[in-house]
């Protein structure tokens, strides 16, 4: 169960409409918070506001990462340019190439690679020791919004895209090594859904994607398959532990009004600190609501409904490191919470 | 991960084949040497630079000794320990120094000898042992790290019956040694006048010769031992590589003793133009490819040979001048090998080609066209019926998020412990300010 | 390039006068004037209404020189006959219109604007634009931005409002001591990189110099002793040439004896050594004393390159070290701002 460790949003004052991303540093110390132009780092341990980094963007920033040394954070803005400041130095680099908003950022396990995806349909491989442009990668056909890196398994990069498509492409030479979804699906036509965020399991086997109509997946890489759906509450009428095959697929084809989510929110893998236990997804929506699922046998752990905490606002960001748990949402509401 | 995700048959070619990189050392180059999993390259330079390139980006990302205690001449040897985060470099102005890739602007540790220092090897890097060769001394030295300043043994055996005899066999100067990769404490040195002598090195003070034997009357120039330990390649000034099979096992009489069997197998030479070797290398594992550069300017290429039946399999070609150090790296199977005029490394490398049918989930690669034909099912409704219930079905089926792969599909092993070098953000920074200030 | 009549033009007619009622007739539609706003053409004469040509009418300011369609299609209005036919494209040109966007008066002469209210009003409605982080409210944005203008004083001031370096300077402490001292006079970072500084120029540096000067001592005893010992020898003994180390000498009779040694800082007594010495013995007292000593080739030059080079790049640290100084004070510079405004 999720518990409440504290409200971060009493200390950071965090403007609304402009927070849009909160990632802890490597070893769990700290919390990168975006705040309009700037970057706020807050330190967990003693409560306060470590350090405000000012960023040399012009428009708002869409997600912030940490390097896998803690001591740089790269921020991503729709000013088409990325930034990557030092903690104690200020700015190094401003990467620039990208033709449009950049959405989405991800270091390599050795901090020497920074991809970042865009609106300008590319992947970017940039080289953060000497700030220079390494590979460019073009394989979809709308707006890349995510990309993701295995921590411990730097070789493979997956993006996600609102073609559809979900995509496996290799660090090293920027060859597409395969491919999940379609995007064209001949048979329905609600059958390719535009994929919002995409994440990989910590042995970088399993991919997991939330799509825009909200349900979240977790597909093999190896084999190319589903083998996890999570949908939300709304689309009860299916109980995915019954045994009985005809009704389910019945349910499956009747409840297809496809919602369609405006917000591309958060969600992360869990790995409960006591190793038997299965690893959880969290997961935000647009309503404000968090769902919490087992991955082993797609029980829906904890429901954290809206009223309460993020006020009917987009969870835009979620993100875990260990069993702690930092839920930011679009009107500047940020939450520490730890899993028990 | 991405080598699961490629065609097997390219990925696992057993030699590279193609020049896939050249990196431009300003600084002549004088020895090259992969980290332990390959992600980095040192190069020792003529001057006493030592350089590692990142082998993601092929750019250099630090230089070894830029606050103090840098080498002053050409740097003979590189060394890295298991880990990959510590380097021991010896170099022609007599030093041996160790390197921490946690702090690389000065050197953790040194030692001087009184000449310049050959090879320089980690021993064991659990004792913080190496050992090193040095110009004019009869015997190899055993270093010892853990200490401030580092201890020097000689590594000779008190105990030599002939030595006893004050019967000294003047062996010549020990030129090269090589470290047995299975019995961990086995060391083999070749000296200047064309002996083998097997060492045993229990601890700092047993050390005992276990075989010696003389193959002619020249120098030994390199001594290279296969990843089981069944192979030894030499490589004299007489233009021979000489290949044996090792064979080291507890004498059956008593278990104290080594009984070391070595058998020639294989001769390879340049019979056209009497080149000599310059430097060689075995493939990984059981060895089944050896590979050699040959001295002369007319020669641009590395060789290489099957060991089993001694025949020549390859020509790499791409450099355009005399190659001198080879080094190869299983983990991302590249060779390395600096050119002597230019000092520039070329890399060869696997080149996997990109695969078209990755770009769609069923898309499959043919050979040639195939003529549509329709599947009896194709249109069956019932069958998308049965479609659904199996992904219902699969979605029982266990899964592990968490355990990573131990061995890659080469059979590296994933989970070595691997030190990542610190970025030197005081470059970045300075680089900036200059560029700034202009 | 040939300009074609638009669609909605009739073909040309020279018609000038209506049969019926004998009036002047005008324009494409060939009607007599009834007062509705008309325009000039300057290559036929003739007058053209602006709805015909449709053209909004609150464009009747704007016209610098017009050309009726005809004109522009190159069938009418060649007043000059000399000019050839094909050559001359007439076009209609028109004038800058005010930059305040509803206003379509023509500029004046140089400037963007139709009188020097409108470029007032211009002015201000760019600055309600301005939206500064942290206010709400647009009015105190724009009371804002009147209190940059007027502080500036003059035009070009204002353009260079912001460029001052103040983060670059050392902060008074007295803005807030406590904060001061807990940002930056505590910051461990920037106390550790002082103190390596402070270390190398005061302790690395002149170390190293020490061992230059002894070593130089050292060399100049080994020359005085090498000649001393030619001497003593070279008077006895014709020596054949030797081919020295690395001081290359000429000299048939010098000897030059290795003197490596690993403790250069005793330097025994040249008269005694000389006495002792004996050409047999490889080390005496030790100091190798070999003539032609390959294994200990070179090792003063070496020596003194390895000092001059640990020297040179203790310099350069020195330097880079003050670089990061300066850039650790400019952080926390910024870092002492933030939190003085908050």
């Amino acid at each position: 169960m999720l518990e409440l460790i504290g409200k971060i949003s009493d200390l950071v004052h965090l403007t609304d409409g402009l927070s849009t991303s909160a990632c802890f540093s490597p070893d769990g110390t700290k919390l990168a918070i975006v705040d309009g132009l700037s970057v706020v780092i807050y330190d967990i341990s003693s409560g306060e506001v470590f350090q405000t980094i000012l960023t040399s963007h012009v428009k708002s920033i869409s997600q912030v990462c940490w390097s896998p040394d803690g001591q740089c954070v790269a921020t991503a803005s729709d000013d088409f340019t990325i930034n990557v400041l030092h903690l104690l130095y200020g700015q190094l680099y401003i990467l620039m190439g990208h033709t449009a908003p950049v959405i989405s950022l991800c270091y390599n396990s050795k901090g020497n690679l920074l991809c970042s995806s865009s609106m300008d349909e590319s992947i970017k491989i940039w080289d953060t020791l000497n700030g220079t442009l390494m590979r460019t990668i073009s394989a979809h056909s709308e707006a890349v919004v995510s990309i993701d890196i295995c921590t411990f398994d730097s070789s493979i990069l997956s993006s996600g895209s609102f073609d559809g498509l979900i995509r496996i492409f290799d660090t090293a030479t920027g060859h597409c090594l395969k491919t999940l979804t379609y995007d064209k699906d001949w048979k329905r036509e609600t059958g390719v859904v535009p994929i919002s965020q995409v994440k990989f399991s910590k042995n970088a086997k399993f991919l997991l994607v939330k799509s825009l109509d909200g349900v979240v997946k977790i597909w093999d890489c190896v084999r190319g398959n589903v083998v996890r759906t999570f949908p939300l509450q709304d689309d009860n009428d299916i109980d995915t532990n019954k045994k009985d095959g005809e009704e389910q697929i019945d349910n499956k084809q009747q409840g297809k009004q496809l919602k369609q989510m405006n917000y591309s929110c958060g969600m992360d893998f869990l790995y409960p600190e006591d190793d038997d236990k299965p690893p959880i997804v969290i997961s935000g929506y647009d309503n404000g609501e968090i769902y919490c699922w087992d991955t082993s046998d797609k029980k829906l752990l904890q429901l954290l409904k809206s009223d309460e905490y993020h006020k009917d606002s987009p969870i835009i960001s979620i993100d875990c490191h260990g069993s702690m748990v930092c839920s930011l949402s679009l009107n500047g509401e940020c939450y520490l919470w730890t899993w028990k | 991960m991405n080598l699961l995700l490629q065609d097997p048959f390219s990925v696992l070619k057993e030699y590279p084949e193609r020049l896939s990189h050249t990196l431009e050392n300003p600084l002549h180059t004088e020895c090259i040497k992969f980290s332990p999993v390959g992600d980095y390259l040192a190069l020792g330079s003529s001057n006493g630079g030592v350089i590692i390139y990142d082998m993601d980006t092929f750019k250099p990302i630090t230089v070894l000794g830029t606050n103090m205690g840098s080498h002053t001449r050409s740097i003979q040897s590189i060394s890295w320990s298991p880990c990959g985060r510590y380097i021991i470099t010896s170099s022609r102005d007599w030093f041996v120094k160790l390197w921490d890739l946690d702090d690389p602007g000065k050197n953790k540790s040194e030692l001087s000898f009184d000449s310049p220092v050959w090879n320089c090897e980690w021993f064991d890097f659990e004792d913080k042992l190496a050992v090193a060769t040095v110009f004019e001394e009869q015997n190899a030295f055993l270093i010892d790290f853990k200490l401030e300043p580092p201890t020097v043994y000689q590594i000779e055996d008190r105990n030599d019956i002939e030595m006893e005899n004050g019967n000294v066999n003047n062996k010549g100067y020990t030129l090269t040694l090589a470290i047995h990769p299975k019995l961990g404490n086995i060391v083999i040195t070749g000296t200047s006048k064309g002996w083998i002598n097997i060492f045993q090195i229990q601890s700092l003070s047993n050390i005992k010769l276990v075989h010696s034997f003389k193959i002619g009357n020249y120098n030994i120039k390199h001594i290279i031992i296969s990843e089981n330990g069944d192979k030894l390649g030499i490589n004299s000034s007489d233009r021979t590589i000489r290949q044996y099979s090792l064979k080291v096992s507890n004498d059956t009489a008593n278990e104290e003793k080594l009984q070391v069997e070595i058998d020639l197998t294989h001769k390879y030479q340049d019979v056209i133009n009497k080149l000599q070797w310059n430097s060689i290398f075995f493939s990984n594992n059981s060895a089944e490819y050896i590979v050699a550069s040959t001295h002369g300017s007319s020669a641009h290429e590395l060789y290489i040979w099957e060991t089993s039946s001694g025949t020549l399999v390859r020509v790499l070609e791409g450099s355009e001048e005399e190659l001198m150090d080879i080094d190869w790296n299983f983990y991302n199977m590249c060779l390395a090998s600096n050119g002597l005029e230019s000092g520039d490394v070329y890399i060869w490398s696997i080149v996997v080609p990109p695969k078209w049918s990755a770009l769609a989930p069923d898309f499959e690669e043919v050979e040639d066209n195939v003529n549509y034909q329709e599947k009896e099912d194709e249109f069956d409704q019932a069958h998308e019926y049965e479609q659904q219930r199996e992904l219902i079905q699969l979605e029982e089926v266990e899964i592990d998020l968490k355990t990573r792969e131990q061995y890659d599909v080469r059979g590296n092993d994933l989970l070595l412990p691997n030190f990542t070098i610190p970025p030197d953000y005081q470059r970045t920074l300075l680089l900036q300010y200059k560029n700034s200030n202009k | 390039m040939i300009v074609e009549l638009p669609d909605w033009c009739p073909p040309y007619s020279s018609l000038k006068v209506d049969s019926v009622t004998n009036e002047d007739v005008y324009c494409i539609c060939k009607k007599p004037d009834n007062g509705e706003l008309m325009v000039g053409c300057d290559g036929c004469d003739d007058w053209f209404h602006f709805k015909c040509l449709h053209i909004s009418t609150k464009y009747k300011e704007l016209v610098s020189s017009f050309y009726c369609p005809y004109c522009q299609a190159g069938i009418t209005g060649n007043k000059n006959e000399e000019d050839d036919v094909e050559e001359v494209h007439h076009k209609t040109l028109w004038k800058r219109k005010c930059r305040l966007q509803d206003c379509y008066k023509p500029c004046q002469d140089n400037s963007k604007y139709c009188s020097g209210e409108h470029g007032e009003e211009y002015m201000r409605s760019i600055v309600m634009r301005v939206k500064i982080q942290g206010n709400n409210d647009s009015n105190k944005d724009y009371a804002f931005v009147q209190k940059l203008v007027q502080s500036s004083g003059t035009a070009d001031k204002f353009k260079i409002f912001g460029e001052s370096d103040f983060t670059k300077k050392d902060i008074d402490p007295k803005l807030n001591v406590e904060l001061f001292d807990k940002l930056i006079m505590n910051d461990t970072n920037l106390k550790e990189l002082q103190e390596k500084e402070i270390e190398i120029n005061q302790q690395q540096i002149p170390d190293v110099e020490s061992k230059l000067e002894s070593l130089d001592k050292y060399l100049q005893w080994l020359k005085a002793l090498n000649a001393k010992l030619t001497e003593v020898e070279g008077a006895t003994i014709v020596e054949p040439k030797k081919k020295g180390n690395r001081k290359k000498t000429k000299s048939n009779h010098s000897k030059r004896i290795c003197g490596f040694t690993n403790d250069i800082i005793s330097i025994p007594n040249t008269d005694e050594f000389t006495e002792s010495y004996s050409q047999d013995s490889t080390t005496h007292q030790g100091i190798c004393t070999k003539i032609k000593c390959a294994k200990h080739h070179d090792w003063a030059s070496m020596l003194i390159a390895r000092h001059n080079q640990d020297l040179r790049t203790l310099e350069t640290y020195s330097e880079r070290l003050n670089l990061l100084i300066k850039m650790r004070k400019e952080q926390l510079n910024i870092q002492f701002y933030e939190k003085l405004i908050k």
